[in-house]
């Protein structure tokens, strides 16, 4: 009984903290965005402090008085190294870092605060995500917050909570605040056969013959910095003969087409497979072009290319950010 | 979190805590327990250093179950703060085994500090708070340990942390402790361990009160209301009237006989003068006053024969008020029945003493004042006055008067009120203490055990009860110093054992006395300081009002809070970096913002500068050398140093320029 009313009174604090003020990019920590209660421990605390004074009152004990009074100034002043404790930080949205639906949505945010003083076991957590406890000790420390991403499309983490106990545990100091970070969630991978048109555009055609993924071998050329490093040939490299790169046919074949409409079923599923495919062949590093209803993308090839098909079809049907 | 295991730090610093908490209390714990408590805290370290495995839980009941059984040996149906104590120290023993989280750790430092708060049950001394305070931040620095990242190993920053929890919680300490009201106790509580009683007994036979004179042990002390104290030969200090005589002790009155004599009416002849007296523990229910005191302070009772009674032995340090008249006339008439206790004696023995003063009693012609001279006079011929007299046997008067004629007060005070009754004059034998060193310290007198003296009171028609110092006769020195410096200018052999000769230097003595005036000064003020609070706080508040109290708590707690709540945010109210460069380019800023354009938060700082350049001639080349040496700066390999010092005469030049033009 008492547990969920617990939980609806947090949820009712949580929201009317974020309505208070406007999402935005940066946020200072003032003293008015910060809650502060003691913990279990410190009404435990505050109970103590009471059978102290019960005993100095009983056995007119002036020194039992007195260390009772100095564990009450202590209480007090913990409350504002607290609340102290988050005071005056500063957060930065840096950006959200794309995944995949079904995965965690990396948040970077940036933490900045006074110079001079410690603030150590801040609790950063998202309405929904995983807690992460740091202590801050340089000027300034970015650092990255996780957020389950259940579909694809733009993702707002909600709400982040900072919580403290610092520096005794006897007082809880939290706040909440509404960080104008975006992540990008593609659609999950679905693995599934390939759904290509080959040929430059519209006839609808179906790559000949080749099935996916006999790549033929072609020759070797020097590595570079930047090619994959599964092209390598470790056996030449063994000989002595310095980093060599496979080429494989298949990067000189002819294009290929993703299309939605190729495919069957559930829009998701289909967008789906899509993204998988998006990957595989980005994998391969062959060029491919994606069709999306009335949206095309040209044949390209390369990390630019995959990043602006996944955007896509992470996008598709969905409307903007909000 | 609180599941959360504690750094390897937190419970070192736990168990350095426990120990801590554990010391004061070892003076009367049972050896028992605190032989379990070290064997826990050793088996802990075991444990931490990996040794050992954490116990099983057969192994805790086993120790609880034996705990609980020594406990109940130990203390019995005792249910004192003793068995309180001695049952908490024991959990925490026992807790120690299983400190593994931060639950664990929480429950044991809370459970500490309440042990901490009980050795003041105890031990009361100054030294022991200090102590205390110490203990407290060793307690804070574990608790914030607590809080630590597991991993964490530094030892300092606890101790730092807790260092800055403890100074503003000190002096909300102090206004909470000078306002709080003391309330009276809820329920009857007695410390059970009996205390040895010292100072005078409820008899007297000689030898007793020489006993006291080597003793050091204080006794009381006594402040004078701003007034000076009364002369030395004024002060008699009355605690015991002892008037039955049996040959060879001299006793109180029994309840019997008591309840036949009056209430004695005081006739005051002098001002009053306010005094109060702190007694130490003596563990017997007699008090102390100075010669006749007007009433009884609260909650004691008054004797017939004007001496001061506690309910209860006195078995802690108490305070009183009084107001005494050192110039009376007391208990004018005598009934019969009472005429007759104060002229008891035994039917027989000490016929020698008795033939004397009978002798007396004719030489004085029926005269009371006549006789008393005779007997002064006797006792100034050839009588000595020693703390080491030689025992007394049978008849011990007579030996008294005839033999030895050597004795100290009680020997004197004895044989006179023996005189006294019998030749038929009302007298009785009065025990306390004379004397009292002064302290220019602290302003009180301070009678030690060894200022115990016994004197006697003689009724007289017309006058009522008088004092008279046979001692006095003997050795007039005595009466105008302290006990101590009379036996040693004499050089008595049975005094000058007893201490150092460096201890008598004068140095010595005033530093022995400043020691003493800061003792007293703690026990007025601290710990008793229910005693004081009232008048205090009217001459500082200037009232009791309510409002006068909370804005008393209010002001200073919130001054202190404030200040704490100020420095716990000073980099945000400051002005800005602490760095000359920055600090003179936000300068710029601001004054070149005024006047030409604000920078946007998206501009760099060159490219500001570089648009201000091209609208403000006059500087455009010192601000595009500052624009150029500003991305030097930033991106540039060149050394920082370099950079800065071209940079600070070109800000120097702008912010002249600037405020010129203004």
């Amino acid at each position: 009984m008492a547990e969920p009313l617990r939980t609806r009174l947090r949820g009712r604090v949580r929201r009317w903290a974020l309505r208070r003020y406007p999402r935005s990019r940066s946020v200072t920590l003032t003293q008015n965005r910060i809650f502060i209660l003691p913990t279990r421990a410190g009404a435990g605390f505050m109970l103590l402090l009471l059978l102290m004074l019960l005993l100095g009152i009983n056995y007119e004990n002036n020194l039992i008085y007195a260390i009772t009074f100095l564990a009450l100034g202590v209480f007090l002043v913990a409350c504002l190294h607290t609340h102290g404790n988050l005071a005056g930080l500063k957060l930065q949205a840096l950006r959200g870092n794309p995944c995949f639906a079904g995965e965690q949505a990396g948040f970077e945010l940036e933490l900045d605060h006074p110079a001079g003083r410690r603030r150590e076991r801040i609790a950063l957590q998202f309405e929904r995500g995983v807690p992460l406890l740091i202590d801050l000790e340089q000027r300034n420390q970015r650092l990255e917050l996780f957020c389950p991403a259940p579909a694809r499309g733009w993702l707002h983490p909600g709400g982040l909570k900072l919580e403290t106990g610092f520096p005794l545990g006897l007082f809880r100091a939290w706040t909440w605040i509404d960080l104008e970070l975006w992540a990008l969630v593609y659609p999950r991978p679905l693995e599934g056969e390939l759904p290509v048109q080959q040929g430059n555009g519209h006839s609808g055609e179906a790559h000949q013959g080749q099935p996916a993924g006999s790549d033929d071998f072609i020759g070797l050329e020097r590595f570079q910095p930047g090619m994959s490093p599964r092209q390598i040939d470790w056996k030449s490299y063994a000989r002595g003969l310095g980093l060599q790169a496979k080429q494989f046919g298949a990067q000189r074949s002819p294009d290929l087409w993703l299309d939605l409409a190729a495919l069957a079923g559930d829009l998701e599923q289909r967008l789906s497979r899509l993204t998988y495919w998006v990957l595989e062949l980005s994998r391969r590093e062959r060029r491919f072009g994606l069709r999306l209803g009335s949206q095309e993308l040209p044949p390209e090839q390369g990390e630019h290319h995959r990043h602006e098909a996944l955007q896509r079809l992470a996008l598709y049907g969905r409307g903007g950010r909000g | 979190m609180s599941r959360e295991q504690i750094s390897r730090n937190a419970v070192i610093l736990q168990l350095a805590t426990f120990v801590a908490v554990l010391l004061p209390h070892l003076s009367w714990l049972p050896g028992w327990i605190t032989l379990l408590a070290l064997a826990m805290v050793a088996a802990r370290l075991m444990i931490h250093s990996g040794r050992w495995p954490f116990p099983h839980w057969l192994l805790k009941l086993g120790l609880i179950a034996l705990s609980g059984v020594g406990l109940i040996i130990s203390f019995g149906g005792n249910t004192g703060p003793e068995a309180m104590v001695a049952l908490l120290v024991l959990g925490l023993a026992l807790k120690l085994l299983e400190l593994y989280h931060r639950r664990d750790a929480l429950i044991l430092l809370f459970v500490a500090l309440f042990v901490l708060a009980t050795a003041f049950l105890f031990h009361e001394s100054v030294w022991m708070a200090a102590y205390v305070l110490l203990v407290v931040w060793l307690l804070l620095a574990a608790l914030c340990a607590i809080q630590q990242r597991p991993g964490r190993t530094a030892w300092l920053p606890p101790f730092q942390r807790a260092f800055a929890l403890l100074l503003p919680a000190l002096p909300l300490m102090l206004v909470l402790f000078l306002l709080f009201p003391r309330l009276e106790p809820f329920w009857s509580v007695q410390l059970s361990t009996p205390r040895a009683t010292t100072g005078l007994s409820d008899s007297m036979s000689p030898g007793e009160v020489s006993e006291l004179a080597l003793s050091d042990a204080l006794a009381f002390r006594v402040s004078f209301d701003g007034e000076p104290p009364p002369a030395p030969a004024q002060r008699y200090w009355r605690a015991l009237v002892l008037s039955r005589f049996d040959g060879r002790r001299w006793h109180q009155a029994s309840p019997a006989q008591r309840s036949r004599l009056r209430a004695e009416k005081l006739i005051a002849q002098s001002e009053p003068l306010g005094y109060e007296i702190v007694l130490e523990p003596s563990g017997r229910p007699w008090l102390v006053a100075l010669d006749l005191p007007l009433a009884q302070a609260r909650g004691q009772r008054l004797s017939p024969f004007r001496t001061l009674l506690s309910p209860a032995p006195v078995e802690r340090r108490i305070q009183y008020r009084l107001a005494s008249v050192v110039d009376y006339r007391l208990q004018p008439l005598l009934t019969r029945q009472e005429r007759q206790h104060y002229l008891q004696l035994p039917g027989w023995g000490n016929e020698r003493s008795r033939a004397l003063a009978s002798h007396w009693w004719q030489q004085s012609g029926g005269e009371p004042e006549r006789f008393i001279r005779l007997l002064l006079e006797h006792f100034q011929r050839g009588f000595e006055y020693t703390l080491a007299p030689g025992a007394l046997g049978r008849d011990g008067i007579d030996q008294f008067l005839f033999q030895t004629t050597r004795g100290y007060c009680e020997h004197f005070a004895g044989a006179t009120v023996f005189l006294l009754r019998s030749v038929g004059i009302p007298a009785r034998v009065v025990t306390g203490y004379l004397g009292g060193e002064w302290n220019p310290y602290e302003n009180y007198l301070q009678l030690r055990q060894r200022d115990a003296h016994a004197w006697v009171e003689v009724w007289l028609q017309g006058r009522g009860w008088v004092r008279l110092d046979p001692t006095a006769a003997v050795a007039p020195e005595r009466i105008e110093s302290s006990t101590e410096q009379y036996f040693r200018q004499r050089g008595d052999a049975a005094f000058s054992g007893g201490r150092g000769f460096w201890l008598q230097a004068d140095w010595a003595r005033r530093l022995r006395q400043r020691y003493e005036a800061f003792n007293f000064a703690w026990h007025r003020w601290v710990l008793n300081y229910q005693s004081q609070q009232i008048t205090l706080l009217e001459n500082w508040l200037g009232g009791l009002e309510h409002w006068r109290l909370i804005l008393a708590l209010l002001l200073p707690g919130a001054a202190v809070l404030g200040a704490v709540l100020a420095w716990q945010l000073r980099q945000r109210l400051g002005a800005g970096p602490r760095d000359p460069l920055a600090r003179k380019l936000q300068r710029l800023q601001r004054l070149l913002g005024q006047r030409f354009a604000a920078r946007r938060p998206s501009q760099s700082l060159s490219a500001w500068l570089r648009t201000l350049a091209a609208r403000w001639p006059q500087q455009r080349t010192a601000l595009e050398q500052l624009a150029r040496l500003d991305e030097q700066q930033r991106y540039g390999r060149e050394s920082d140093h370099h950079l800065r010092q071209r940079m600070l005469p070109l800000v120097d030049q702008l912010l002249r320029a600037a405020r010129a033009q203004r």
